[in-house]
């Protein structure tokens, strides 16, 4: 500032308040940019890995999961049936567990309490009349069993009781013949999931209606450098859950789940500790994963944390060797394969596990995200305060301008709103008054003042009690509207700038209409 | 300057007093906290090696401090070392059929039953170059597997068997994830070349395309070598030893265990006792790593159609033999297994026989077929044409 402007400024009551340090301004600036991009970066790592960049943030339960205990295994007759290479199951909905024996080329059949029934492995399919490596077992809501046969390329469908009915394959005779059907999933609408790893480029999913009619496929083979690499690209996907809109795929080889809308687009991941093999869900959104290469059973909640853990590597009751596939029973009982020890463990929560509410993971941490929007949210929605005197309100209202105070009040895109401020001790003076056709009590706001602060500026700056409250309450507001050159120089000397209803109306107004001029020619342009 | 632009200035006018300052440091400290955090992420875990190195994968199977299981692996000097796995397993090829077995579910690769089981990098269906391990498809001729002492033939001592006694999962110089060290002997590895950077010496590499001829890479290069890779799992496509190196190839890799069938002086004749019966006596083979061409027999070598795999240069790969190509070890065996029916006089490599595969004298029936790739002696008749 150089020493005319100074002069000036000295002269005028209404020049600018006492001036904060530029730099002040470029560090606050600096930090709000900083702190919005910080914010955008986090809602887009957010969204990227539905994991937010942040740790473990305990929340109620989820420390205090009890994992499920063992219960029993199923391990078949002796003799030809013997269950050896146990590699899929499920439960059918009265109560029947249906298990792949791979090695003996056989799906057998259990009661839930381990019961043997029967074995079956009889088909159809020209020269063929047996299974040849059946791998994974679905059973559909009118009982029909479906089994992925690796070694026959096909999967094959039968009744309740093993009698065989179909198959279903790809329509494309070249792509029937060379597709690999592997994990199995039908959704609420008996629509049938299939991964295919037939090509090493295209593993896939494939989806039929129940005629065996395909309604669609999505992905191909990739394999991830990171858990969040290649989205939607698979290798080994061993298992698939449909439920509630989203398809869960078990990308084994990548260690991860990767869960899709059913039209196929990628929606997140849940990352998980070995070779996720088989999947379900129960009915209160919990992921279960059969871990192949860890010896256990996995329990996430569907945004990816994990809740609990069973089992381990070994040959005794609760241990496992090589599990591969689970499935639920109606009363939420978990059923797995024991491959290599020859049987299918069960296994249940020992105290009712805790509700999807109480371990609610990512979506409560909205809020954090939420707080760090707050600032600038805050910024845009702060009205800008004036502290006003009478004789401003009077110089308003003959100028014409009191309207344009009033319509200030209200919300608009294009400026922060206005609020009008007058000391509560004075409020009885505008009481019922019209101004301009505006009423003065739905115009003004009364605030308190501190008294200590006016007893405090009474004797620093020598004012008369009025001035000092008007001061005090216009120094909290952060503008002063007068008319009084000696109030507007009182404000000065205390930081608050002043404006008279000429300056206002240049200051505010003015820029006002030329922003709305400037938005006209724009929309005529 | 639009609304929002004034406002934020605006904004940042009245933050810039102390006490609002203090309250947007404090909250962009945390919002930085928050996102300089380490995110969720996996380093590469390409299941067969080139990690990267902030991998997490170790733990996928290894506790340093905490791991339960025995199994041992075998370092530089042969010396027999805990590999800290997880767990209480102490057979190891179970945990690699839970990948490469008849299900298939982890690998197209089934080496249980021999076959490789999609499109992409192989026939579907068919045979793999290695054959099989499984019972059901070729009895006993196959390399033990399970953690079971052999008595290499040609070789000394004994040398327990798993798939890792060839292989290792964690990758290698050497084509198909062949060790570096067998047996205490060095056949492949990396030299250092510099500060932390290291250069393949690989024994074995192969014709298959985007093949590196220099062997493979570690870590990322590694990584990006694999990428621009198409093996074929059931087509032979074998090179030459590198730099055409008699004393290397897949016959001296081979030969780590099988010592005297191809020795590092090429001598192809040395006494040793080979436990058939004749004792320590000279011992005459076949060569090794050698062209076709060499022969010079009255009846020359019939290489039309030839069904056995032959070395060839490298990037040079045809299906036709040519007079230049070496034949190996695997030219007439498979490494797997195989299932090669031997009858008659094939199946009987004993001397004391007193009557071939009768069961009689205390020799038991020959059913073993040494892993060769054809019926009977078809491997000696496919090239000689006798």
């Amino acid at each position: 500032m150089n020493g005319a402007e100074h002069e000036q400024h000295e002269q005028d009551p209404f020049g600018p308040a006492e001036a904060k340090a530029p730099w002040r301004t470029i560090v606050a600036l600096a930090a709000a940019l900083l702190l919005l991009a910080l914010t955008l970066y986090a809602i887009y790592a957010y969204n990227s890995s539905r994991h937010l960049a942040a740790p473990d943030i305990s929340l109620t339960g989820l420390n205090e999961v009890s994992p499920p205990e063992y219960l029993y295994s199923i391990a078949g007759p002796e003799g030809a049936d013997a269950l050896r290479d146990p590699m899929g199951v499920d439960v059918s909905a009265d109560d029947l567990v249906y298990v792949t024996d791979t090695a003996a080329g056989a799906v057998r059949v259990y009661t839930v309490d381990g019961d043997y029934r029967f074995s079956f492995f009889e088909i159809s399919d020209g020269k063929r009349k047996t299974l040849g490596t059946p791998v994974y077992v679905e059973v559909s809501s009118i009982g029909e069993v479906y089994v992925s046969d690796r070694r026959r390329r096909a999967v094959y469908v039968f009744s309740d009781e093993g009698v065989y009915l179909r198959k279903v394959t790809p329509a494309d005779a070249d792509e029937a013949r060379l597709w690999g059907p592997l994990a199995l999933a039908l959704d609420e609408d008996d629509d049938l999931w299939v991964s295919d790893v037939g090509h090493s480029d295209f593993h896939q999913i494939i989806e039929f209606d129940r005629e065996g009619d395909e309604i669609g496929r999505f992905g191909r083979s990739g394999q991830a450098e990171r858990v969040s690499d290649v989205p939607g690209r698979f290798l080994f996907p061993n298992g698939i859950v449909v439920r509630n809109g989203f398809v869960y795929v078990a990308d084994s080889n990548n260690q991860r789940v990767q869960v899709f809308s059913e039209d196929g687009r990628f929606d997140h991941l849940v990352q998980t500790s070995g070779i996720p093999r088989g999947l379900d869900l129960d009915d209160q959104g919990r992921l279960y994963v059969a871990d192949a290469l860890a010896h256990q059973g996995d329990v996430y909640l569907t945004t990816g944390e994990r809740i609990a853990s069973f089992g381990g590597q070994g040959v005794g009751p609760g241990q496992f060797l090589y599990t591969n596939d689970l499935a639920l029973d109606r009363r939420g009982r978990i059923y797995l394969t024991d491959r290599v020890n020859h049987r299918v463990q069960v296994w249940g929560w020992s105290e009712p596990p805790p509700g999807i509410a109480e371990v609610a993971g990512q979506p409560a941490l909205w809020p954090l995200l939420a707080l760090l929007l707050l600032p600038p949210l805050l910024l845009l929605l702060r009205r800008r305060r004036f502290v006003v005197t009478e004789d401003f309100l009077e110089a308003m209202a003959a100028a014409g301008h009191i309207d344009a105070m009033q319509a200030g009040m209200r919300w608009s895109w294009k400026k922060r709103r206005w609020l009008w401020v007058v000391p509560a001790e004075e409020a009885a003076l505008y009481e019922g008054r019209l101004l301009g056709g505006v009423a003065l009590d739905d115009l003004l706001t009364a605030w308190e003042h501190s008294e200590s602060d006016v007893l405090d500026l009474m004797r620093r700056q020598e004012l008369p009690r009025p001035t000092a409250v008007l001061l005090v309450v216009a120094k909290r507001a952060g503008a002063l509207c007068t008319q009084a050159p000696a109030l507007a120089l009182s404000g000065r000397a205390v930081g608050v700038p002043a404006y008279d209803a000429r300056r206002f109306s240049e200051r505010f107004l003015e820029s006002e209409r030329a922003g709305d001029r400037e938005e006209s020619r724009e929309g005529a342009g | 300057m639009g609304y929002l632009g004034r406002t934020l200035v605006a904004g940042c006018r009245r933050w810039a007093s102390p006490a609002y300052l203090g309250t947007l440091g404090f909250l962009t400290v945390v919002a930085g906290v928050l996102c300089l955090l380490p995110a969720a992420a996996l380093a590469n875990f390409g299941i067969h090696g080139g990690y990267s190195m902030d991998s997490q994968t170790c733990a996928g199977c290894h506790r340093a401090h905490t791991g339960a299981s025995s199994i041992m692996w075998s370092d530089s000097q042969d010396t027999e070392r805990r590999a800290l796995l997880l767990g209480t397993e102490t057979r190891l090829c179970q945990y690699c059929l839970s990948c490469h077995g008849s299900a298939a579910a982890g690998a197209a690769t089934n080496v249980e039953e021999g076959v490789y089981e999609a499109v992409g990098y192989g026939t579907l269906g068919a045979t793999l170059n290695g054959g099989a391990f499984g019972a059901d498809v070729v009895g006993q001729n196959h390399h033990n597997c399970d953690d079971g002492s052999a008595s290499p033939f040609g070789g000394e001592g004994e040398v327990v068997m798993t798939c890792c006694s060839c292989h290792d999962v964690h990758g290698s110089s050497n084509y198909r994830l062949l060790k570096d060290v067998v047996n205490g002997v060095d056949v492949g590895g990396y030299v250092a070349t510099g500060r932390g950077e290291y250069s393949p010496e690989p024994y074995v590499i192969s014709n298959e395309p985007g093949y590196p001829e220099q062997g493979w890479l570690l870590h990322d290069e590694g990584a990006a070598q694999i990428a621009r890779y198409r093996p074929d799992y059931t087509t032979p496509m074998y090179a030459k030893a590198p730099g055409e190196d008699p004393t290397r190839g897949i016959s001296a890799w081979c030969a780590a265990c099988h010592s005297e069938y191809h020795r590092a002086d090429l001598d192809t004749s040395s006494r040793y006792d080979a436990g058939d019966g004749f004792g320590d006596v000279t011992r005459y083979r076949h060569r090794l790593n050698v062209p076709l061409g060499e022969y010079l027999g009255a009846r020359p070598l019939r290489l039309e159609a030839l069904r056995l795999p032959l070395a060839k240069d490298y990037g040079e790969w045809t299906p036709e033999a040519a007079a230049d190509d070496w034949m190996d070890c695997l030219t007439c065996h498979r490494a797997h297994g195989s299932d090669a029916l031997m009858t008659g006089f094939a199946d009987v490599a004993d001397a004391t026989d007193p009557e071939h595969d009768s069961g009689s004298g205390s020799v038991p029936p020959g059913t073993k077929n040494a892993l060769l790739r054809l019926d009977d002696r078809g491997v000696c008749e496919e090239c000689h044409n006798k």
